[in-house]
């Protein structure tokens, strides 16, 4: 059918990608690391279950539903809803049926849909088909099939449902609370879970029966919403973020112009929806943080943990700072045109990367000093570094970065705007100042290194108001043209 | 007075620009008007330092705009909706422009006011709205008003007609007439409705192939010799 073979090329023809084979290659790459991830995750259960005597079959099983669940709540948030594919085809002579058959093949399309299996097909095979027979593997792989059907549909209808109304957002919300919930209360949800795994296995028809019929209701429910809502206005208000009504002007009034700028570039972060996704990965970040410093026991000495820390640290700041003029690209024009005070405006970019560096450093002080995993000192020396050179390394190279961003779009597995080059180039930043940490701590001690990353640092800050004028608007206007018209492309 | 000289500009080894002498003085309103893909946004683009020329040059009064910034201060100018902060509310961006041109907000409020006809109501006031999530007709008052609001001595509009509905259009017209008849500011326009241009503008050029190649004072005949011009080239094209 055309549609795909039109899904097909929009991919391949994408500017960037044509021309960025790094991105290619990146793409590529990530894909493969997640397959391989799960593969040895799935072969090294299944080959540890296997060794072992007893119900080894029923400890895999009982994170059934807590998979499920996860895998859930993760769709809504991060798999990609196809509806706005296919909205240009509705003004053609193709039945509406056609068009929500597309969509509901088309979802089927997700690593979500195909790296379960990289787990399940080993269990089946080594665990469950030497225990039980093959027959009991077969049926639990095909049980776990529909599950995941069923999975992918409800990720589908809520993805839907929620951008018909956010007040649906309820849902993921609602399912995540439930299983808490029902973990408080029960002690945990394996036992349950662990009855599910046997009763496919040993094909009852019941959990079959009510997976097929969840599956065709949902079906069915997807249908009728679409029939009703898959019309041209779904890719307009509906989609976009409502105005909220709060304003951001003046907000920094007291730095003059760059307070200006500043208020002008915190609505652009808070009002679009592929800025505010970048900005919600620092809290996911912070999350990570905390588990790396409380709970993960396996530090691997202090370049690790300065590396980990610095990127921590500088993760939102760098993701903002990399995107330097391309967040203003569909407007750039304008801006360039009109009077302006551009040295202001850079300042008031630096400004806010120091603001999201601040906003990280307070919970990852806290962490630090609970944990006792880091100096606070170190911590402190390690943020002025995030602050002075990288922060400006960051936008120095964000200069040359001429790509055109859609504010409009998610951001998960989304590097449009983000070239590879960079992409490498920011996260060799996180290595300097373990680098110098580490050849400091060599030739003195550590706390010449310690002082020595904060000395840079300071130096740095102190000085950002020349590196901005002298480097980094000069690097950009040298090469304005060039940006403009990046800029301006639609499909790069 | 904006001189153009010697001007070119290609992509792909295709010139699409190419004017030797272009004067347009004080006072004047300029009408450009051309096929698609004549030329007309490239030559406002180059004027207002947005590509770079490959040779040649745009003087705005004493400043060449390629090299100093300073014509800003006086030139205003909506080309498309590049030119809209798209995720602020009508106020919002007004109040923006205004301090870009340091203008105090008695002063911009004041200015505003002037536009409520043109407005109709549906701009002012919504503070719940974000520029993107207006009309398209809207969109473009929106994008007109923030030029004018700055009341430039220089200003450049790409198709300012479009996407505007019939009363709109006639506000419009009637608006840049009466701004470049008490400001004496030159204004810059490009369209495809030759009623429009015909109507408003004191100067006229065609533009081809990225030259000009008829530039006529509007002094009653331009109209006819507009349409002849255009239906010429249609019956050479079939």
């Amino acid at each position: 059918m055309y549609l795909y073979s039109h899904i097909w090329k929009s991919f391949i023809r994408n500017e960037r990608w044509r021309r960025n084979l790094f991105a290619r290659i990146l793409f590529v790459l990530l894909g493969l690391y997640f397959v391989i991830l799960f593969l040895v995750l799935g072969f090294n259960i299944s080959s540890v279950l296997a060794g072992e005597s007893g119900e080894a079959a029923g400890k895999f099983m009982m994170w059934i539903l807590y998979y499920l669940a996860a895998d859930y709540v993760m769709r809504c948030f991060l798999q990609q809803i196809p509806s706005l594919e296919v909205i240009p085809y509705l003004r053609f002579r193709i039945r509406r049926k056609k068009l929500v058959k597309h969509l509901l093949v088309r979802s089927s399309y997700s690593l979500f849909n195909i790296l379960p299996f990289f787990i399940i097909i080993p269990f089946a095979t080594l665990v469950l088909g030497p225990s039980k027979g093959v027959v009991a593997a077969l049926l639990f792989l095909a049980g776990c099939l529909l599950l995941i059907i069923l999975n992918n549909l409800l990720g589908l209808l809520t993805g839907l449902l929620t951008r018909i109304n956010s007040v649906y957002w309820i849902i993921p919300v609602g399912v995540a609370a439930v299983i808490a919930l029902a973990t408080g209360l029960t002690g945990s949800l394996n036992e349950p879970s662990r009855a599910l795994g046997y009763a496919l296995a040993e094909g009852r028809p019941l959990p079959f029966l009510v997976a097929a019929g969840l599956i065709i209701t949902v079906i069915w429910l997807i249908n009728r919403l679409l029939d009703q809502y898959l019309r041209a206005d779904m890719a307009g208000t509906h989609y976009r973020l409502r105005a909220t009504g709060a304003s951001f002007a003046g907000r920094f009034s007291r730095l003059g112009d760059t307070g200006r700028y500043m208020s002008l570039e915190l609505s652009m972060l808070l009002r679009n929806k592929r800025s505010r996704k970048t900005l919600l990965m620092v809290p996911f970040f912070m999350v990570y943080a905390i588990i790396f410093f409380l709970i993960d026991d396996a530090v691997q000495g202090p370049f690790f943990t300065i590396l980990i820390t610095t990127m921590f640290l500088g993760l939102g700041s760098m993701s903002y700072g990399q995107l330097l003029f391309s967040w203003e690209s569909s407007h750039f024009d304008g801006i360039m045109a009109r009077k302006n005070d551009f040295i202001a405006y850079v300042k008031a970019k630096y400004y806010l990367q120091v603001l999201i560096t601040l906003i990280a450093f307070v919970p990852l002080a806290v962490v630090t000093i609970v944990s006792g995993k880091m100096s606070l000192f170190l911590l402190t020396a390690l943020l002025l570094f995030n602050l002075g050179p990288n922060s400006l390394l960051t936008m120095l190279l964000a200069t040359l970065n001429d790509a055109r961003i859609d504010l409009d779009a998610g951001t998960f597995m989304n590097y449009q705007g983000v070239k590879g080059s960079q992409f490498v180039m920011t996260f060799l930043f996180v290595l300097i100042p373990a680098g110098i940490y580490e050849l400091v701590r060599f030739l003195a001690n550590e706390n010449t290194a310690i002082i020595s990353l904060a000395t840079l640092g300071i130096i740095f800050i102190v000085s950002s108001d020349w590196w901005i004028k002298k480097l980094i608007a000069e690097t950009f206007l040298r090469r304005k043209y060039k940006s403009l018209e990046g800029f301006r492309k639609l499909s790069a | 007075m904006i001189k153009v000289t010697n001007l070119l500009k290609s992509y792909h080894k295709k010139t699409v620009l190419n004017i030797s002498d272009l004067t347009i003085n004080d006072g004047e309103i300029f009408g450009l008007v051309g096929n698609n893909g004549a030329g007309k946004t490239t030559l406002l683009r180059l004027m207002l330092d947005l590509i770079r020329a490959d040779s040649g040059e745009v003087r705005s009064g004493e400043h060449i705009v390629a090299r100093s910034e300073d014509w800003k201060d006086y030139t205003a100018s909506y080309l498309d909706e590049g030119f809209l902060i798209e995720y602020l509310t009508p106020e919002e961006f007004f109040s923006f422009i205004a301090d870009e041109y340091r203008l105090t907000k008695e002063v911009m409020d004041q200015r505003l006011s002037g536009f409520s006809d043109f407005f109709n109501g549906e701009v002012l006031g919504q503070t719940r709205k974000y520029i993107r999530d207006f009309s398209k007709g809207n969109r473009q008052k929106i994008g007109v008003a923030s030029a004018l609001i700055t009341e430039p001595g220089i200003l450049i509009l790409d198709e300012p007609f479009n996407s505007l509905d019939p009363t709109s259009q006639i506000l419009l017209k009637r608006m840049l007439s009466d701004y470049n008849r008490k400001n004496g500011a030159i204004i810059i326009i490009s369209s495809h409705d030759l009623n429009h241009v015909t109507e408003i503008c004191t100067r006229i050029a065609i533009i081809e192939k990225g030259i000009i190649i008829r530039d006529l004072q509007n002094n009653g005949q331009a109209m006819t010799e507009l349409a002849d011009y255009f239906s010429a080239r249609q019956s050479w094209t079939r």
